[in-house]
């Protein structure tokens, strides 16, 4: 229904632009699988991301992320900061970092309120969470079914448009972490690949805007993001495998690799901490 | 008589816009209440899972993003008072190939031998591993003739209420296992 940013890989768009080739449902439509547009453009969890990225045996990183609690007047910053903190909580999960976790979970709980979502942290997810943040093998558990909840919640609760700019908070984070986690371009570091791999994650984070682009405070986000979308929406890539092969009973999904060189690695992570930056510390 | 004609007309187009929302709200986590996972223990839930509601004829698509190195499970499920299976296609979301469709996968499906009851059903799941992270689209055609142009499925001319139903797309993925030593 909307856009396809990354058309068949081999040309490179920077402005996402009206797929004809997704089903035909108008907005005045209240049936499939999102009430504002039939079609829905799903946003991997930063606790999925963090999951795979955690195999890779990569250090923990001190000082990237902080505890502290900031006041976020407008409901564009509060939903971008909820969703910056679901990236910083499940970072410190899957690294064991109970402190961090127990303080960034109470300051998600406050942006929450001031975002008037309360509803979503229910007594029963407040005690699990609480009463489990210093067993490590539940920790990270904990962290991805509170995020469950809060998205299923916000859904039935028909928050599209808040939920978008969650999803976008928790995306630009998810970036900001990952580059400064990786430190120096390396092309050997696997981690590289992974990053660029979110090229395609990027793409759903826009589709999934522009269903609410008519909103003001959603247009300021696609706005804002132009920097880091550019950077990933100009990522060449390269056929490496056929795109299905059947051995047996597996069926193996290939195709594209995207690649990324040093100075789109700079430009990315110089671009993501600038955008994370303004509306972690909003002046 | 005129004015409580229109009174009924305006409480039954509300009370059509009620349910439907009550049904929107109620397929809400369908997928975690009904949809079959995969028996492998090594799969875990996926928060790109989701239900709509759906009108008898109409398809939709869910976009979602499979990360390289995982193996996938796309289970769909729908409410049980429909009587005809839902048809879905798994397509790549940029060239648009369609990977799997469980209309042709039924094909595969031997037929049933003598004495045997037939199944009548489509294949409800798909499962794949991926090399590279690719964008996938799940289409669902939910059974029966597609909505009138202009008409079903638009706010402006509510269907019946009984012709609303749930359909879930559980997710599952876990990593790819590693063959050989």
């Amino acid at each position: 229904m909307l856009t396809s940013c990354g058309g068949d890989g081999s040309d490179n768009k920077v402005e996402p632009q009206i797929d004809s080739t997704l089903t035909d449902n108008q907005e005045s439509e209240m049936w499939g699988f999102d009430s504002m547009g039939g079609n829905s453009y799903q946003v991997p969890s930063p606790n999925e991301l963090f999951g795979i990225i955690k195999e890779s045996k990569l250090p923990y990183k001190d000082g990237l992320i902080s505890t502290e609690s900031v006041n976020y007047t407008s409901s564009k910053t509060q939903a971008l900061n909820f969703g910056r903190l679901t990236a910083d909580i499940a970072y410190t999960a899957s690294f064991e970092k109970f402190q961090e976790s127990i303080a960034n979970f109470d300051n998600l709980r406050k942006v929450g309120d001031d975002l008037g979502i309360s509803y979503v942290f229910d007594e029963f997810m407040v005690n699990r969470v609480k009463s489990n943040m210093d067993n490590a093998d539940s920790l990270e558990v904990i962290s991805t079914s509170s995020y469950q909840n809060i998205i299923a919640q916000l859904e039935e609760a028909e928050k599209g448009s808040t939920l978008a700019i969650i999803a976008s908070g928790g995306f630009v984070e998810s970036i900001y972490l990952l580059t400064n986690m990786i430190g120096e371009y390396d092309t050997k570091n696997v981690l590289v690949q992974r990053l660029a791999d979110q090229k395609i994650v990027m793409e759903n984070v826009l589709d999934y805007l522009n269903l609410f682009r008519d909103e003001e405070r959603v247009l300021e986000v696609l706005t804002e993001m132009q920097g880091v979308s550019d950077v990933f929406l100009n990522l060449d890539e390269e056929s490496i495998s056929e795109s299905l092969t059947t051995t047996g009973t597996k069926t193996v999904l290939g195709g594209n690799q995207i690649i990324m060189t040093k100075d789109e690695f700079n430009d990315l992570k110089a671009a993501t901490t600038a955008y994370r930056n303004s509306f972690s510390n909003p002046q | 008589m005129k004015s409580m004609n229109k009174l009924i007309s305006v409480l039954l187009f509300v009370g059509c816009l009620i349910s439907g929302n009550i049904i929107a709200q109620e397929c809400s986590n369908f997928h975690k209440k009904k949809c079959y996972g995969s028996d492998d223990p090594f799969m875990r839930y996926n928060t790109q899972s989701k239900s709509g509601m759906f009108v008898l004829g109409h398809t939709s698509d869910l976009v979602f993003v499979a990360h390289a190195g995982q193996d996938y499970r796309v289970s769909l499920c729908q409410d049980k008072d429909v009587e005809e299976p839902i048809k879905f296609k798994v397509m790549d979301g940029r060239s648009k190939e369609v990977l799997f469709d469980n209309e042709s996968a039924a094909l595969d499906i031997p037929a049933p031998e003598e004495g045997e009851e037939a199944d009548g059903g489509l294949p409800m799941y798909f499962e794949f591993s991926c090399e590279v992270t690719k964008k996938i689209i799940v289409r669902i055609t939910a059974p029966g003739p597609p909505p009138e142009e202009g008409g079903k499925g638009k706010k402006s001319d509510e269907p019946d209420p009984e012709s609303l139903f749930c359909v879930g797309v559980l997710l599952e993925n876990m990593p790819t296992p590693k063959l050989g030593f």
